[in-house]
């Protein structure tokens, strides 16, 4: 689905727990999530907690979706931005 | 270690006053039997039926299938955490009635009560027909029809109405106490040529964190967060591996496959004739983060290294989040100079043209195929025919979607979606008549 609304000139930041599957299927920006059950948040922390862990994610895939890229790229709250290879 | 397997041939099953094998006839007191099952206080009612190979049968609500195996010596008791202790299993003698089953057939309380235990969607098992997908078809069946206790939770209903069918088995497995084995096989892995290939088998093994019953036991454990371990094929054959009672369904394996599972057998027959057996590394797959399934398999690879493995076959079951860890313990191998064959069904998707995995390595490049999960796609659904007769519920519900009807048991059928409803259509190790075809 990322590749086809990129393909229409729309930017797509894909949030998921396994980066190297969306790199894989030509995803083009990903953003780093937490686990598959739960890509946005930490269901077991507290609400504070997860509230930032939900708020850092949106945020990197913001800031992947401003950002210009020439080959896919890795966004990630522990690693930053980084190329990835399978 | 070093285990006989000794088989006691059964060509025949009927009801009568004492229980134990008369020549290759099994008998068994209906009584006897029942009482045993309704030891257990979460089990409310059982009925037990005969059912022939080749009869034109339907068995529903299949959730398990047994070979009768029992311990004679050497320590612990086969299916060990359910029969008997958790002590170690795999050396001595195990008895095992050849060409008879014990098969559990049980409803679903937390289903018809709402709770969407869709995984206990209707089974079934057809003794003949182009159904005939499992080893009943070719053995005398002796059939538990299990009513479980309408107040007990989810997890007491798992493991009574499994552990009732193992029971039974061990008791019926218990009449050969005595008498002598048509035949012996020898397992074990002694040290042999060296010039010969090492070899390690990678038992991929998925879990389901967030179930109560995460899908997968080891002596009667539950395994979940675990890393991967060493396993002696024999403890295998003396069925420490066992799934949750779900058989049909995609992520679940019967007892009768964990015991006689085709890969580790295959690899301990051919020992010291044309490979060198390291014996199984378990592999928890289906982590559910990117680093559990890296370290995941990084240890596998660390330990068959150890073991100074040359190769490796994998085989997995479930779905395309547990292949990612076979994939990246393929690639940890390889980078290791261990070569890798991996075995995995193929998913082809609504033509049977598409991509057929999710996910692959560069160093994947030696891949068996055991059939494709959705083949109906291309080549239409499977068609069982009417039957005279059926085993278990006669109304059965074989979509587990909310709100789906109940057909009748008795009349045509057609297998479509992921073949889930039919015991055997899914044949991840290989072991029956499933296979491919290149064209």
């Amino acid at each position: 689905m990322a590749k086809e609304i990129e393909r229409v000139g729309i930017p797509v930041a894909l949030i998921t727990a396994l980066e190297l599957l969306a790199l894989h299927h030509g995803a083009n920006r990903v953003v780093k999530g937490v686990a598959i059950p739960h890509p946005c948040g930490e269901p077991e922390a507290s609400a504070e907690d997860d509230l930032k862990v939900r708020r850092t994610i949106i945020d990197l895939a913001l800031e992947a979706l401003q950002t210009e890229i020439v080959e896919p790229k890795v966004f990630a709250r522990d690693f930053g931005v980084y190329t990835a290879k399978l | 270690m070093r285990l006989e397997l000794a088989d006691y041939k059964v060509t025949r099953i009927e009801f009568g006053a004492q229980t134990r094998l008369n020549g290759t006839t099994l008998i068994i007191n209906k009584e006897e039997i029942k009482g045993l099952v309704l030891s257990d206080a979460r089990i409310a009612d059982v009925d037990i039926h005969l059912v022939e190979r080749g009869e034109n049968t339907r068995i529903t609500q299949v959730r398990d299938i047994i070979e009768p195996r029992t311990k004679v010596n050497g320590g612990g008791q086969v299916y060990p955490g359910f029969v008997g202790s958790r002590e170690l299993v795999g050396q001595g003698t195990t008895n095992r009635l050849a060409g008879a089953l014990v098969i559990v057939s049980a409803g679903v309380p937390h289903d018809e009560a709402g709770g969407g235990h869709r995984q206990f969607s209707d089974t079934i098992v057809d003794i003949s027909g182009p159904g005939a997908l499992t080893a009943a078809s070719d053995s005398e069946n002796v059939v538990l029809v299990i009513k479980a206790d309408s107040n007990c939770s989810y997890m007491d209903y798992v493991t009574a109405i499994q552990s009732a069918g193992l029971k039974v088995a061990n008791r019926l497995a218990g009449t050969t106490l005595e008498l002598t084995a048509d035949n012996v096989e020898c397992f074990e892995l002694p040290p042999v040529d060296p010039s010969l290939p090492k070899v390690v088998y990678f038992l991929g093994v998925h879990t389901t964190a967030h179930d109560p019953h995460p899908g997968t036991t080891f002596y009667g454990l539950p395994l979940r967060e675990v890393l991967p371990f060493w396993v002696h094929p024999n403890e295998m054959i003396d069925g420490a591996f066992l799934s949750k009672p779900i058989i049909g369904s995609q992520a679940s394996h019967s007892a009768y496959e964990w015991a006689t599972h085709p890969v580790v057998l295959s690899m301990c027959r051919r020992h010291g004739k044309d490979i060198n057996f390291l014996g199984v590394i378990f592999q928890r797959i289906r982590y559910e983060t990117m680093e559990g399934k890296i370290l995941a398999a990084t240890q596998a690879a660390k330990l068959a290294k150890q073991l100074n493995a040359d190769g490796a076959v994998i085989t997995w079951y479930f779905s395309g989040n547990a292949f990612v860890d076979v994939m990246l313990t393929t690639q940890a191998c390889e980078r290791q100079g261990i070569k890798v064959v991996t075995m995995t069904p193929e998913y082809s998707n609504l033509t049977g043209k598409e991509y057929p995995l999710v996910f692959t390595v560069p160093e994947a490049v030696s891949v068996v195929s055991t059939g494709n999960c959705q083949r109906f796609q291309s080549e239409g659904p499977i068609k069982l025919p009417a039957v005279d007769k059926v085993v278990g519920a006669e109304e059965i519900k074989l979509d587990p979607s909310p709100g789906a009807p109940k057909m009748s048991a008795y009349g045509e059928f057609e297998i479509s979606y992921l073949l889930r409803p039919l015991v055997g259509a899914i044949d991840k190790w290989g072991a029956r008549k499933v296979t491919t075809r290149e064209y």
